[in-house]
C-alpha cells in the first residue's frame, strides 16, 4: 500500500500519493518529518505554484545541485508536490507552473501526487495573490 | 518631462515618463488617470508588482526590452495594468521570458517602496494610486 498523506491549505483538504518508488530517499524522511505546518506564500517566479517558507531539513545526502538531486525533475504537472533540497522548502503546482527563481528552472525531487479533483484546492492557492499567507499542513493520512 | 504621482501603502512616488520612447502608451495612459486599483505580486517574474487596471490598448508595443530594472514602470500588451519593479526580475510568462515596454521610471530612493513591495507576496494585494504628478 503507498503511503498516503493529507495536504490541508486554508481549510481545504485534499490527499496525496508519496512518490516512494521515484524518490525513495526523500520522501522516507519527509515521511519521518510530519506533521509539517507553515504559512505559505504563492510563487513570485514558477507560475501556479505556492512554496512554504518555515525551512525543514529533510537531510537528505547530495552535493550542489543540480547534481545529486534526488530524482530530479524540471517539470511540473497540477498537483505535483515538490522539495527543492537547497532552500529545504516544499511547492505545490496547482495551474501552469515551472519551478524558478531569478536564474530559471531548477531541479527538484518530485515526493507526492494529489489524487482527485483539484478544483477548489486550486482556487484556494489562486487566491494566496490577494489574500497573502495562508496556513498550510502536510500530515499522514490516518 | 511629464511626471506621475504614485500613491502605496503612505508613500508618495514619483514616476518619470518615457514619452519619447513610448508615445503612444505614454497617451493612453495618462488619458486614463487618475487611477485606482489593488497591487498583486507577479507569479511568474520576481520582485515585480502588478497595478489591476485598464488602460485602453494602444494597440503597438513601443520601447520593448527583455531586461527589466528596480524602478521600471511597464506596460504588458495584452494583459493590461501596469507593473512597477521593485527587485530582480525578468517579464516571464508560462511561455519563458518576453519582451515588454518600458514606459516609465521611478524616481528617487526608493528604499522604503522595496520594503513594503516586499511584503505584499505574504500580506496580499495592497491598494494604489496613479495621478499627474
Amino acid at each position: 500500500m503507498p503511503r498516503k498523506i493529507e495536504i490541508e491549505l486554508d481549510g481545504v483538504v485534499v490527499t496525496a500519493r508519496l512518490l516512494e518508488e521515484q524518490s525513495p530517499k526523500t520522501c522516507e524522511r519527509m515521511w519521518a518529518a510530519l506533521p509539517y505546518e507553515d504559512r505559505v506564500t504563492h510563487a513570485k517566479w514558477s507560475g501556479q505554484m505556492f512554496h512554504t517558507n518555515t525551512p525543514i531539513d529533510l537531510d537528505v545526502p547530495g552535493g550542489m545541485p543540480p547534481f545529486d538531486i534526488e530524482s530530479p525533475s524540471a517539470y511540473q504537472s497540477p498537483g505535483d508536490v515538490v522539495y527543492y533540497r537547497p532552500a529545504k522548502e516544499y511547492a505545490v503546482a496547482y495551474g501552469e507552473s515551472r519551478f524558478c527563481w531569478e536564474s530559471g528552472p531548477l531541479f527538484v525531487t518530485p515526493v507526492a501526487r494529489i489524487e482527485g479533483d483539484l478544483t477548489e484546492f486550486a482556487k484556494k492557492a489562486d487566491r494566496l495573490v490577494w489574500e497573502g499567507a495562508k496556513r498550510f499542513v502536510i500530515r499522514r493520512q490516518a | 518631462m511629464t511626471t506621475l504621482r504614485i500613491a502605496f501603502q503612505g508613500l508618495s512616488l514619483t514616476g518619470q515618463l518615457l514619452e519619447d520612447k513610448a508615445p503612444k502608451i505614454c497617451r493612453a495612459l495618462l488619458d486614463s488617470l487618475p487611477l485606482d486599483g489593488s497591487v498583486t505580486n507577479v507569479t511568474w517574474s520576481g520582485n515585480m508588482l502588478r497595478l489591476w487596471v485598464t488602460i485602453p490598448e494602444p494597440g503597438e508595443p513601443e520601447n520593448v526590452s527583455q531586461l527589466q530594472y528596480p524602478g521600471d514602470i511597464l506596460f504588458v500588451p495584452g494583459w493590461n495594468g501596469l507593473r512597477f519593479v521593485y527587485g530582480p526580475a525578468q517579464m516571464r510568462g508560462g511561455a519563458g521570458a518576453h519582451p515588454v515596454p518600458r514606459i516609465g521610471r521611478l524616481v528617487g530612493d526608493l528604499t522604503d517602496f522595496v520594503k513594503l513591495a516586499k511584503r505584499v507576496e505574504s500580506e496580499g494585494a495592497k491598494p494604489m494610486t496613479v495621478r499627474h504628478g
